[in-house]
């Protein structure tokens, strides 16, 4: 009997909290989607409130000047703030598609360069922008970041450049006097250096990020602006022997590298360059900063990528570093305060903020870098190519030089075998092709 | 006039319908999972509540009898919520050609498996994975179980010894590998410097460019790390053995070497079936190491690749540094593979070991 009276209290407290949970539950569901909190202000006053947008990025380290950008955004358009969210470059691709799949997120978010900007546009996770925003004072390149099948996803507002720093104290003490513009010259340089006891040049193996900016920079100088055309478009091989010639050029530089550059990760191969270890580096205009960081009486000079000859151009790589998307789960009311955001940062005062605050390279028109004098040298390059990875056939060079870059340096493997497995990663990029396809 | 029906014939009836209602709570549970999954949240939280109210009933009419179904109820649901669910939802995953944003609508079947099995890097880290597992194996077994039988003798200081060497095991991984970094990098490492003061500059070597040598620097570091928990297992081991036996098979004139073979390693075969098998999964699932030591690409030229380098390489890219493409419905594909792989190797060994522990 006394059991029969526990059982009996159990299953009825057992029903009567489930009950009460599943009640609470549908409760807070049944609610209808008109019934959620909405502002009691008259709209004509709700007009004239502040609005109030959030922004997601993913540079930590630059987070109070993306606040100075805001405040200076807030200075010309008092009636709209923007909230900043930084978050480390690791985890910020996971924190926002997360966010994005389910419908929530920032109303504003730092949008990935093509091709990787396809995957959002086909996702629906960018608004068009298309009739909205006005890009007709940013430069070209810029503006085929941000357009895809003819349509504008977000607006640029910073860009970064890749040529090769220098230290100029070193090179007066090698007796260097002249920056080097062809390959020979600059052979001729590292030569010099060396025999001065200077290690001429810095640079990372082992994860494959310098070699292969020094291939693309080297192989740009090669191709020319048509030459990378017909490369994406598959008419041009990375096979022809002018294109094996690259590899071969950074294979006859290997006595000029610091010794053990194989094994030399990234971030020391930085190290070297920035202690004043070495003479020279690839070096982009979002590093500058980092350098004279560690050195703040650091002279350095920078000149562009040298070409092969004289019949071609010297040459810089550009790869856009600041592009803001809007998301479309914005609350509908905030669209219009987002759309005058992204108008802001394509006008000459909004890439001047950017330039003033973040020191990335500005992508309007006319609007000069300001601070230091390389900045300006860099914008005024005589040939501008893409970084190859923000096009899709040439995206996965890149993976290649990291996990097959030792090869290239190999002398028991002829150059034209690496240059082989370089086309075959175009090759099957080409043959997969995405629906959307980048602006090239 | 209402017939009272018999204590006997309503129980049954009471089974029935409980049966019914656990069935119906599973299907509920399931469609509330697949809204969820489809971002469908008002209506995943209808059916949860919908779910929550029949299995309120269903576990009211199986307590009397079977109580022990409420204890495990809560248990079930949450595993089914948060692994098994979450499984399929992966397999599911692996079927599209998917990069991770917005919902997975490229179904491509196979695919991703067929192309796995064709891919010569998951096929090169595999065998580096099994490579990697045999020389911790080996080490273990035979710089391991000597170590614990040396610290089993009670030596002088064997707590220190004992504490000194488990030290590895709680520093984290990529600590670990960054502290050997440092050791073997090519321009701040200390070990070159100390070749040439110990007079051997001819011995300085690209330790981790080396496509030969790195691979199995990697061995050492991932040993070193990890050598803590088969010496803490075989020491446990080794304390449970009963001293009679030993002391009776001494008497009976085995010498140190014959107790040893005859009584002490039969023992300790429990313990070495949960140490291969623990150890099997831990080189399996080698990431950091690698990581720190080979990069993201597995350098020198994918020497150092391990299968959880190449899915993460798939799923999250380079690292940003170069740009590559993302294709975290192979990297799925490439998890579930191989999740199998384990799953399968790991059920032969413990069947085999089992059989081994039995026949000793």
């Amino acid at each position: 009997m006394e059991d029969q009276r526990n059982h009996r209290i159990s299953r009825r407290h057992l029903l009567e909290s489930a009950g009460v949970a599943a009640g609470i539950g549908l409760a807070s569901q049944i609610t209808p989607a008109s019934a959620a909190p909405q502002s009691t202000t008259p709209f004509f006053q709700r007009n004239q409130e502040s609005t109030k947008l959030t922004f997601w990025g993913q540079f930590p380290e630059l987070l109070d000047p993306f606040k100075a950008v805001m405040a200076d955004f807030n200075a010309a358009h008092p009636e709209i703030e923007v909230e900043v969210e930084m978050t480390t470059n690791d985890q910020y691709k996971t924190k926002i598609q997360s966010a994005l799949n389910v419908g929530s997120g920032p109303d504003l978010y730092m949008v990935p360069a093509q091709p990787e900007m396809n995957n959002y546009v086909n996702a629906g996770a960018l608004v068009d922008v298309t009739d909205s925003v006005d890009l007709s004072q940013v430069i070209d390149v810029a503006k085929d970041a941000v357009t895809i099948d003819g349509k504008v996803w977000a607006s640029p507002s910073g860009r970064y450049t890749v040529g090769i720093c220098y230290h100029r104290n070193l090179f007066e003490e090698a007796g260097v006097t002249e920056e080097p513009t062809t390959w020979e010259e600059f052979r001729a340089v590292m030569q010099q250096l060396l025999d001065a006891g200077i290690t001429p040049y810095s640079i990372a193996a082992k994860d494959g990020s310098l070699t292969y900016f020094n291939y693309i920079g080297l192989a740009s100088s090669v191709l020319g602006t048509e030459g990378f055309e017909q490369v994406l478009s598959g008419e041009k091989k990375l096979t022809d022997p002018d294109m094996v010639a690259v590899v071969q050029e950074m294979r006859d530089w290997v006595p000029f590298y610091q010794q053990n550059f194989l094994g030399t990760p990234y971030a020391e191969a930085k190290a070297l360059f920035a202690t004043g270890k070495t003479a020279m580096m690839d070096c982009g205009s979002a590093d500058l900063s980092g350098y004279y960081e560690i050195d703040p009486d650091a002279q350095l000079g920078f000149f562009y990528w040298p070409a092969a000859d004289a019949d071609h151009s010297q040459v810089t790589n550009t790869g856009m570093s600041v592009m803001y998307g809007i998301n479309p789960a914005i609350d509908e009311s905030k669209m219009n305060a987002a759309i005058t955001f992204l108008n802001w940062v394509a006008t000459p005062e909004g890439a001047q903020s950017m330039n003033r605050n973040i020191k990335l390279l500005p992508v309007v028109e006319g609007v000069e870098p300001e601070g230091d004098p390389i900045l300006t040298e860099m914008v005024n390059s005589p040939l501008d190519i893409p970084v190859w990875y923000e096009r899709w056939p040439t995206l996965n060079i890149g993976t290649v030089w990291t996990t097959d870059g030792n090869s290239a340096f190999d002398t028991d493997t002829p150059p034209d075998e690496f240059a082989a497995k370089l086309q075959a990663s175009v090759d099957e990029q080409l043959a997969n092709a995405p629906v959307a396809t980048p602006a090239s | 006039m209402a017939i009272a029906m018999p204590q006997a014939e309503r129980a049954p009836n009471r089974d029935r319908l409980a049966l019914v209602l656990g069935i119906a709570a599973a299907v509920l549970l399931l469609i509330a999972l697949l809204l969820m999954n489809r971002l469908e949240s008002r209506y995943a939280f209808l059916t949860l509540g919908a779910f929550v109210l029949v299995s309120a009933f269903f576990l009211t009419l199986t307590y009397p009898k079977r109580p022990y179904i409420a204890f495990i109820f809560p248990a079930v649901v949450i595993y089914t919520m948060f692994v098994i669910f979450p499984a399929g939802a992966a397999f599911r995953y692996s079927l599209y050609n998917w990069t991770g944003l917005g919902p997975a609508t490229d179904f491509i079947g196979a695919g991703n498996y067929s192309e796995i099995l064709r891919d010569p890097q998951f096929r090169d880290a595999l065998w580096n994975n099994v490579q990697l597992f045999l020389a911790i194996f080996v080490i273990q077994n035979a710089i391991g179980l000597p170590i614990a039988l040396a610290l089993d003798t009670k030596l002088r200081g064997h707590e220190f010894y004992r504490s000194a060497l488990f030290l590895p095991v709680i520093v984290s991984l990529v600590a670990t590998a960054y502290i050997w970094q440092i050791i073997l990098g090519p321009n701040i490492g200390m070990l070159n410097p100390l070749l040439v003061d110990l007079g051997h500059p001819e011995w300085q070597r690209d330790w981790l460019a080396d496509t030969f040598l790195t691979f199995k620097l990697i061995w050492i570091v991932q040993a070193w790390q990890h050598i803590g928990v088969p010496i803490v297992i075989y020491l446990a081991g080794l304390q449970s053995v009963p001293t009679d036996l030993k002391d009776s098979a001494r008497v009976d004139g085995g010498n140190s070497w014959q107790v040893f073979r005859g009584v002490t390693f039969p023992m300790l075969a429990p313990a070495f079936t949960i140490i291969t098998i623990t150890t099997f999964i831990a080189m399996f699932r080698a990431f950091d190491i690698p990581y720190v030591l080979g990069g993201p690409g597995g350098a020198p030229d994918g020497t150092t690749d391990v299968l959880s380098l190449v899915i993460y390489r798939e799923a999250f890219g380079l690292g940003g540094i170069v740009g590559s493409q993302y294709r975290q419905g192979y990297a799925v594909a490439a998890g579930v593979v191989m999740f199998a792989f384990l799953i399968v190797a790991v059920s032969i060994q413990a069947i085999i070991l089992r059989r081994r522990e039995v026949a000793m």
